[in-house]
């Protein structure tokens, strides 16, 4: 059953991404321009293992619900998306950095719903990246995974970073953005080096939760290892972007 | 809320019930349509054994709410038998790998097997698992039943290749 104006679902890469609540995951993961332009996006649907809940979730269900160690909103952070709350006479708009606040608790006030989420077009030549590392099976309540995305547009020349977003996920009561790093990035060149700074800055940004069986120490060490890895993988898939003239005729 | 009278394609079949908005599709397959081969196991999405496809997809019944299910093509466990009485290639490999102690989740297993094998038909032992994560067994593990999932794939592929 849908519900005019609550399923609604565009993707352009000169447009962006408009998605309503009644969007299914499925139906982003199967959309060809998720998968090109907001490949962060794209990945964190493909490694939602169960099928079920790929054929059931929707992307702001899985974002309202605001729990910790969801992966769909760490790739919406690197995507910078925007929510639209309504309470049927006023809309407002809030950034996903500014949607959460708490344990478990959101922007959302009482009689207000989110009626859609907005992802910003990627700039000409960027790239975005989405990983993840389980412990164990995801249970309720579960620390042993950090997941982190990240966006990055490059000059014209491709070689210098203009413009970047890194993301870390499950490692407090939301995913948090390391304005640090980025701030570090920013004008650089983008070489493994650079990365790698970044990376260490982000380790050192955050303090995790932490529980027996993952100690500060591994966790800490993993944020440094998905945030270098994010990273490149985002670089090199700027670097690897073709002319957009060549994939022209799949824009509708 | 008011009654309403709801019109599903279970099984290839039009069924009609009454329904209520709130009614949820595993209590309409179950009580109103007398389908208990689905089962309602924990409710909330994480046992699987619940399944039924929806348009050839793989959904929790559980979770899916009977009004927003009525432009679908439903199928259940009952569906999977021939019309002759013949088990599917899937049922039958439950049988003969032992896949099944109580059997509480083998409904949605041969399910969601069913959805993996139309979409793949030659699936590897990790995409069986892959497919499989969203349902639970609590009795045998599920060596035995990934293992019938893959023996059925291949009788199926064997038997499209005598026919072809």
């Amino acid at each position: 059953m849908r519900i005019p104006g609550l399923d609604v679902f565009t993707a352009h890469p000169k447009v962006g991404v408009t998605v309503g609540p009644q969007v299914l995951l499925a139906r982003l993961a199967n959309h060809i321009w998720i998968g090109k332009r907001w490949a962060a996006l794209h990945e964190a649907i493909e490694q939602l293992h169960p099928p079920h809940i790929r054929n059931m979730g929707t992307v702001i269900g899985n974002v309202c619900a605001a729990v910790n160690y969801y992966d769909i909103p760490t790739s919406l952070y690197a995507h910078r998306a925007v929510l639209t709350l309504s309470n049927g006479s006023t809309t407002r708009k809030v950034a996903i950095e500014d949607f959460y606040d708490g344990p478990r608790g959101t922007a959302v006030r009482p009689g207000e719903m989110v009626v859609q989420l907005d992802l910003p077009p990627p700039a000409a030549d960027a790239g975005s990246a989405f990983k993840k590392i389980y412990k164990a099976r995801r249970r309720a309540t579960d620390l042993h995974k950090i997941n982190a995305a990240a966006y990055i547009a490059l000059d014209a020349a491709k070689e210098k970073i203009i413009d970047v977003t890194l993301a870390i996920g499950c490692i407090g009561d939301h995913p948090v953005r390391i304005p640090f790093a980025e701030a570090a990035l920013k004008d650089q060149l983008a070489t493994e080096a650079a990365f790698n700074a970044a990376a260490e800055l982000a380790a050192q940004a955050i303090a995790p939760m932490t529980d027996a069986a993952w100690v500060e120490e591994i966790r800490t060490e993993w944020i440094r290892i998905l945030a270098r890895d994010v990273l490149a993988q985002a670089a090199s898939r700027a670097l690897s972007r073709h002319d957009p003239a060549e994939d022209a005729h799949l824009a509708y | 809320m008011s009654k309403r009278i709801g019109s599903f394609a279970v099984n290839g079949k039009k069924r009609d019930t009454i329904i209520e908005p709130h009614m949820l599709l595993v209590d309409v397959i179950r009580d109103s349509l007398g389908l208990t081969g689905t089962k309602r196991a924990c409710a909330s999405g994480n046992c699987g054994a619940c399944t039924v496809l929806a348009d050839g997809q793989p959904v929790c019944s559980c979770l899916t709410l009977a009004v927003c299910s009525q432009d679908k093509a439903l199928e259940t466990v009952e569906g999977l038998r021939a019309a002759d009485g013949t088990l599917h290639p899937l049922q039958q490999a439950f049988i003969e790998h032992c896949a099944a102690q109580c059997g509480y989740c083998t409904a949605g297993m041969l399910m969601t097997s069913k959805a993996l094998l139309d979409a793949n038909p030659r699936p590897s032992r990790e995409d069986v698992k892959r497919a499989l994560s969203g349902n639970i067994c609590r009795c045998t593990g599920y060596v035995k039943i990934i293992d019938a999932v893959l023996d059925a794939a291949q009788k199926i592929n064997a038997a499209r290749e005598v026919a072809a």
